[in-house]
C-alpha cells in the first residue's frame, strides 16, 4: 500500500488521536509521522490541546440547583380545584369505611370483621398521618381484584401488565384490589407497610394523573396495618397525606356467604358507563361508588 | 400484580438504587423521589457541559434548571432507545447551543460570544486563551469538542446527542479541532507579542 500524503496524513490526525482508525491505517498514518516533520508537529500541537481542554477546570452547579428547579415546576402543582380535593376527602372516608368493613376470601372460610369507623381507622396511626391533609385525588377498592374495576380502568391496568385479574398469576382471587389515583402534579412518593404493595399503574389510569394499584391480602394483615401515601418534601419525607387501615378477619366473626360467582359473571357485575366507549377523564372519585356493592355506599 | 411487578417497586428512601430508566418510569408515574435521584445523578454533568460550552457559570445554571424543566416534560416521551444519559444530555447541548444563539443577539459590545470580556479572559492565562478561542467557535463545534475533549463522550453518544452519524462526528470534530488550534495561536502569538 502506498503511504499516504501530508493532505491525507493531516485529515486523519483527530482519529488517530482518538484511536478510531483501524490498525493498519494507524500504522501508515503513524509511519508517515515519523519521517514528517509538520504532520508530527501538527499532531503533537493537537493533542496538547487536547491536554489543555481536559484540564480545564469545572465549577460545581449551584447547591440549590435542586430547590431552583423544583420551585420553577411548583407552580404546576398548584393548580388543582378545591372542589376536586373536597370531592376527594369525600370520596376517601368512603373508601376508608369500606376497605375497613368487608374483607373476604375465595375459600368461604373468611369472615368479616366489623366495618371499622373512622376514628378507629386513625386511632393506631402516626400521629403525623393522622394530622396529615388529605390531598390523594381517589382511593378505591374492589372486592374481587380487578373484576370490579370499571372496564376503561381494567382495560388500561391490564394493558399495563398491572391489575391483570385474568391470568391465575396475577392477583389473588382472594384479594382486593385498591387503586389509588391522584393528580400527577402532586406527585405523591408512595410507603406502604405489609401487607400493602402498591405499585405505579403504567399509563396512569386517568390522563394528568398518577395511579397506583396494590393488592390487599386479607389473609396476612395484622389488625391496624396501614398503608400510607406520602410526598417527600426537601429531605424529609412528609407525611401529609391519607392513611387507609386495613381491619383483617377476626375469628368468630360470621362468615361472608361464599362467592360462588364465576368470574365470567363477576365481570358482567362491571356496570356499563359511558366511560367505556373511550377516554375518560370522568372524577375519580366516582369509581368508588362505581365498585361498591349495593348497599354500602 | 404479579410477584415481579411488585418487587420492581421502589420505596422512596430506595431510590439511589434504581437504573435510569427505572427512575424515568417512577418520575413519569408522578414520583417526585424519583426525579430529584435522576436530577442529582445527572445534573452534574449537565451544568459541567453547559458550562463549557457557554464559558459562563450562571449562564450554566440557568441551563441546568431549563434543562430538567424540559425532561420533566418530556417523561412521557422518553422511549428508552438511548440511555437516559444520553437523552439528558441531548437536551442539554440542544438547549446550550440555544441559549448561546439566544445570548448572542442580545450580546453587547465587548462582550465575546462565549460570555465573557475580551480583557477578563486574556487576563486568565492559557485557561483564558483556550476559552477565548472555544468561545470563537461556531456554537455546534464548541460543543463537538467540548464533549469529545473536555467531558470524554464517545463519537457514538455524541452523534446521538447532536443527530448524526459517528462518522459525521469524526469529519466535524477534525474541521473544529483545526479551527480551535489556529484560533489558539492566534490569540497565544498576540499575548506573547510585545
Amino acid at each position: 500500500m502506498r503511504p499516504p500524503t501530508c493532505r491525507e496524513a493531516s485529515s486523519r490526525l483527530s482519529l488517530l488521536l482518538d484511536g478510531r482508525l483501524a490498525p493498519s491505517d494507524a500504522d501508515r498514518i503513524g509511519n508517515h509521522l515519523e519521517g514528517c516533520g509538520r504532520c508530527q508537529g501538527e499532531y503533537e500541537a493537537l493533542a496538547s490541546l487536547r491536554r489543555a481542554l481536559e484540564a480545564l477546570p469545572t465549577p460545581e452547579p449551584r447547591p440549590d440547583a435542586l430547590a431552583r428547579t423544583r420551585a420553577a415546576l411548583a407552580p404546576r402543582r398548584v393548580r388543582q380545584p378545591v372542589a376536586v380535593l373536597g370531592l376527594a376527602a369525600a370520596a376517601l372516608l368512603v373508601a376508608v369505611a369500606y376497605m375497613g368493613g368487608r374483607p373476604r376470601t375465595d375459600a368461604g372460610g373468611g369472615h368479616a370483621g366489623p366495618p371499622l369507623q373512622e376514628g378507629a381507622v386513625t386511632a393506631g396511626l402516626d400521629s403525623r398521618v393522622r394530622s396529615a391533609q388529605p390531598r390523594v385525588f381517589s382511593v378505591a377498592t374492589t372486592p374481587r381484584a380487578c373484576l370490579r374495576l370499571p372496564r376503561h380502568v381494567a382495560q388500561r391496568t391490564h394493558a399495563a401488565g398491572v391489575g391483570d385479574s385474568a391470568a391465575p398469576s396475577g392477583l389473588a382471587p382472594s384479594g382486593r384490589a385498591i387503586v389509588i389515583v391522584c393528580p400527577s402534579a402532586l406527585a405523591p412518593d408512595v410507603a406502604t407497610l405489609p401487607p400493602f404493595g402498591l405499585q405505579p399503574v403504567l399509563p396512569a389510569v386517568e390522563p394528568g394523573t398518577a395511579s397506583y394499584s396494590a393488592v390487599i391480602d386479607p389473609g396476612t394483615g395484622e389488625p391496624g396495618s396501614h398503608l400510607a401515601v406520602t410526598r417527600t418534601v426537601g429531605d424529609d419525607l412528609s407525611v401529609e397525606s391519607v392513611s387507609i387501615a386495613y381491619q383483617p378477619a377476626l375469628p368468630g366473626e360470621p362468615a361472608d356467604p361464599p362467592d360462588t360467582r364465576t368470574e365470567e359473571e363477576d365481570t358482567s357485575h362491571v356496570r356499563p358507563t359511558p366511560e367505556d366507549a373511550g377516554p375518560v377523564v370522568a372524577p375519580m372519585p366516582r369509581l368508588v361508588g362505581d365498585l361498591m356493592p349495593s348497599g354500602l355506599v | 400484580v404479579t410477584a415481579s411487578t411488585l418487587a420492581r417497586a421502589v420505596p422512596p428512601g430506595m431510590m439511589r438504587l434504581a437504573e435510569d430508566t427505572r427512575l424515568v418510569e417512577l418520575a413519569r408515574s408522578g414520583s417526585g423521589a424519583a426525579f430529584d435521584e435522576l436530577f442529582r445523578r445527572h445534573h452534574g454533568a449537565v451544568h459541567a457541559a453547559a458550562y463549557h460550552i457557554l464559558g459562563d457559570r450562571d449562564a450554566a445554571d440557568d441551563v441546568v434548571q431549563d434543562v430538567f424543566i424540559r425532561v420533566h416534560g418530556a417523561l412521557p416521551t422518553f422511549r428508552g432507545e438511548a440511555s437516559v444519559r444520553t437523552w439528558v444530555m441531548r437536551i442539554a447541548v440542544n438547549r446550550s447551543i440555544s441559549y448561546q444563539r439566544w445570548a448572542a443577539r442580545r450580546r453587547s459590545p465587548g462582550l465575546t460570544e462565549a460570555g465573557g470580556t475580551r480583557n477578563a479572559r486574556a487576563s486568565e492565562g492559557a485557561d483564558g486563551a483556550l476559552r477565548e478561542a472555544l468561545g470563537s467557535l461556531r456554537p455546534v463545534e464548541r460543543a463537538l469538542i467540548v464533549l469529545r475533549d473536555v467531558r470524554g463522550h464517545s463519537y457514538e453518544e455524541i452523534g446521538d446527542m447532536l443527530g448524526c452519524s459517528a462518522g459525521s462526528v469524526g469529519v466535524r470534530l477534525h474541521r473544529a479541532r483545526t479551527r480551535l488550534r489556529r484560533e489558539y495561536s492566534k490569540l497565544t502569538e498576540e499575548a506573547e507579542a510585545p
